[in-house]
């Protein structure tokens, strides 16, 4: 064969280094043909990916890092990506750089010319550049610090031939590590004029846009106080021009309100995704990090994650799926093909790997967690979650943490697990502890937000607030509490703030397709095993002694029907598989109000998955995993029979 | 005050430009990771709930004890 005879080779290896959020992993994506999560915030990449590839017959294999400002590293992502430019010796470092920020990048240039690698530096965000009127003599650059400047877009591949003709550059830069001050302006006076871009919109278009964004705030207020007044109430205030009514004029404002309600959030990412104009970007993001502004565009932006995952992805699709495809026509033919018996026990029984753990999984938590990876992903890659680390700061402050802990956290509503990796952008031991902490206690994610969502739907608005009020409550509680009593200091808060971007499609196609990739391979299994095991238990006749066993608090402490033990064992495999299990037996009436409302409060606040448990243990060690383990299953029953205690002391009826 | 040169970023007013002085070693090296160095101009974007300052095309949210700690020289 061809490969024995040609010498075999060792890969090249290319380590990308740079700047936080200036589009490493994208250009990893390009080089290599191997998706990485990609978003815009600093701190999407955590730890290292490497990839290899054969580009023009030539091996490489090539390293993407976490974002770095300087080479003395600041928190743990940081120094990843410092150790490995000093342990592996690379055979090229290829800086990416957003060209929009010479200045800083020709600081980092400095700093690596230290390390004596060949170097290449990638100007990326070409795009954002000609639109924002910069342009940049790469020449005159590249003569000046000696090595090979190519200007890129790394989404949609231009400059990329050019990346590969260096890639076996062996020019050092000669800027040798020296202090940046004195060059720095001069290079930036010769290569490049600015001025301050023209406009691609017109006036008009953005205040249509901004326009569209208010009326569906409007509806979207009017149905909200409409439930909590009640309608009749809401309309008496109101007048009667919003009242629904049987005249032709009526019915056709009637349909256009639907038509804001339900069909603008989601249509809204399609209008955003179209090409706009930079102004209209800059305008909003700073609405987004003001407090007059941003509390309002916070609660819009909530409520359409809501309308999205709540009402098509909980409601819509979960019925279209469970009724429709799982009860309509699968088990009923599956139950026809096996005869009864054991296999037909297994399969389709109380406990069936088909009819429970299959249908949970796939009818139940999927849709929802779909629905909020791509609305979720449409928030991440706008730019808008820094602008929320901006606004809540101050409160992060008050559990010691502060804003930029806000990132995992909300990154812990799409998933626990990953989110608990990111805990390593955050600068202080502390402050990693206490936010791993408040992700594994209350912070629910993607999949169990959306059973939770399908199950509030049904009961009051006050139930509703309760139970929200009540993790929100402990998290901040929690929160204090630890950063009272663990040694340690919480770190200054400095964040940079990306400019607000227009989502690219594709990519939240790929984000969201690898992320339900991830759940049917990681979640998916962990539905049917936990099936399985209940199903030998219950064989065994062991089912019995372990929901007596518990009964005490089950029964006793937070009174709940029985069936709730084997519910919360499964919780213990993933919370979100209890939070089905809750979801199935509210629908079937098993559940009053109040029985909703304390056993959904202890199934958010227990531990989330087996998954976690372990990257809790990677990241904090043994001892700290179980230390947390133990407090959380603790005091998410102890919360819970307070609640239902404090339910019963003041006589609310829910 | 302290008798240093300039005046701390937390008394510039929203909309300000100013020309960076120093910067307490404390956070130095930090904001040096955002181009942020003495000489540099840069402009007060927000006070509140964080100071926001931009300074080329960079934005970088400084909660109140970190902007105290920069010296400034007010240009308009």
């Amino acid at each position: 064969m061809l490969s024995l005879q040609t010498e075999r080779q060792v890969p090249r290896k290319v380590v990308l280094v740079g700047n936080p959020n200036v589009g490493k992993s994208a250009v990893f994506s390009r080089l290599t043909s191997r998706y990485v999560t990609i978003s815009n915030y600093p701190g999407t990449t955590v730890d290292l990916f490497r990839g290899r590839a054969r580009i023009q017959g030539r091996d490489y294999e090539f390293v993407d890092t976490p974002g770095i400002q300087a080479l003395h590293s600041q928190s743990e992502d940081e120094q990843v990506t410092s150790d490995v430019l000093r342990n592996e010796k690379p055979d090229l470092i290829l800086q990416v750089a957003d060209g929009k920020n010479l200045r800083r990048t020709l600081l980092l240039t400095a700093q690596l010319s230290k390390l004596k690698r060949p170097l290449v530096l990638a100007l990326n965000m070409k795009d954002e550049c000609d639109e924002r009127g910069i342009q940049i003599d790469a020449q005159a650059l590249s003569k000046r610090i000696g090595v090979p400047v190519v200007q890129t877009t790394a989404i949609t591949g231009d400059g990329f031939p050019e990346i590969v003709d260096h890639l076996d550059s062996k020019e050092f830069c000669s800027l040798n590590g020296h202090p940046p001050s004195e060059w720095v302006e001069e290079i930036l006076q010769a290569v490049r004029t600015e001025d301050e871009g023209e406009e691609r919109w017109t006036e008009t278009k953005t205040n249509l846009l901004s326009a569209a964004v208010v009326l569906g705030a409007l509806v979207h207020l009017e149905n909200y106080l409409g439930a909590w007044l009640g309608l009749p109430t809401l309309y008496g205030l109101l007048g009667n021009w919003l009242q629904p009514s049987e005249t032709l004029a009526g019915s056709a404002r009637e349909a256009v309100r639907l038509v804001i309600a339900y069909l603008l959030p989601v249509l809204l990412p399609f209008l955003f995704a179209l090409r706009s104009d930079s102004r209209f970007n800059e305008r909003f993001g700073i609405w987004a990090r003001k407090f007059s502004t941003g509390i309002p565009i916070l609660v819009v932006a909530l409520s359409v994650v809501y309308q999205m995952v709540g009402n098509l992805g909980a409601q819509i699709l979960v019925d279209i799926l469970e009724n429709g495809v799982f009860a309509g026509y699968l088990t009923p033919l599956l139950r026809a093909l096996v005869p009864a018996g054991l296999v037909h026990d297994f399969l389709l029984g109380e406990y069936g790997a088909i009819s429970v753990g299959l249908t949970y999984g796939i009818a139940i938590v999927l849709p929802v967690v779909a629905s909020f990876f791509i609305a979720f992903s449409f928030l991440e890659d706008s730019g808008y979650l820094p602008r929320l680390a901006v606004l809540s700061d101050r409160l992060f402050r008050l559990m010691g943490l502060n804003g930029k802990a806000f990132l995992p956290m909300i990154l812990g509503l799409g998933c626990v697990t990953m989110a608990t990796m990111t805990t390593r952008i955050l600068n202080s031991k502390k402050e990693r502890l206490i936010a791993t902490v408040l992700l594994a206690l209350g912070v629910p994610c993607s999949a169990q937000l959306g059973v939770i969502l399908g199950i509030i739907t049904g009961i009051s608005p006050l139930a509703t607030a309760i139970i929200f009020g009540t993790v929100l409550l402990q998290l901040f509680v929690v929160g204090l509490i630890f950063s009272r009593i663990l040694p340690g200091k919480r770190s200054d808060f400095v964040l940079e703030l990306p400019p607000i971007r227009y989502p690219h499609w594709k990519n939240i196609a790929q984000k969201t397709g690898l992320r339900v990739k991830w759940f049917l391979k990681e979640a998916l299994p962990l539905f049917v095993l936990g099936t399985v095991i209940l199903f030998v238990l219950d064989r065994l006749s062991l089912l019995g002694f372990l929901v007596a066993g518990v009964q005490p608090i089950v029964t006793g402490l937070l009174e709940l029907p029985s069936k709730t033990a084997t519910v919360f064992f499964l919780g213990f495999l993933r919370r979100d598989y209890g939070a089905a299990g809750l979801f199935d037996m509210a629908r079937n009436g098993l559940l009053t109000t109040q029985q909703i409302v304390v056993s959904l409060t202890v199934m958010t606040l227990f531990v989330p998955c087996i998954a976690n448990f372990f990257i809790v243990i990677r990241e904090q060690g043994l001892r700290n995993a179980f230390l947390i383990t133990a407090f959380i299953s603790g005091y998410a029953i102890a919360v819970g029979a307070l609640l239902n205690m404090a339910i019963n002391f003041v006589g609310l009826v829910l | 005050m302290t008798g240093e040169p300039g005046v701390s970023l937390t008394e510039l007013r929203t909309g300000d430009k100013a020309r960076l002085v120093s910067m307490n070693p404390e956070v130095e090296l930090r904001l040096f990771g955002f181009g942020l160095f003495p000489g540099i101009e840069i402009e007060l974007l927000q006070r509140f709930p964080s100071y926001i300052i931009r300074c080329e095309r960079t934005e970088v949210a400084l909660e109140t004890s970190v902007a105290s700690q920069v010296r400034v020289t007010v240009v308009r």
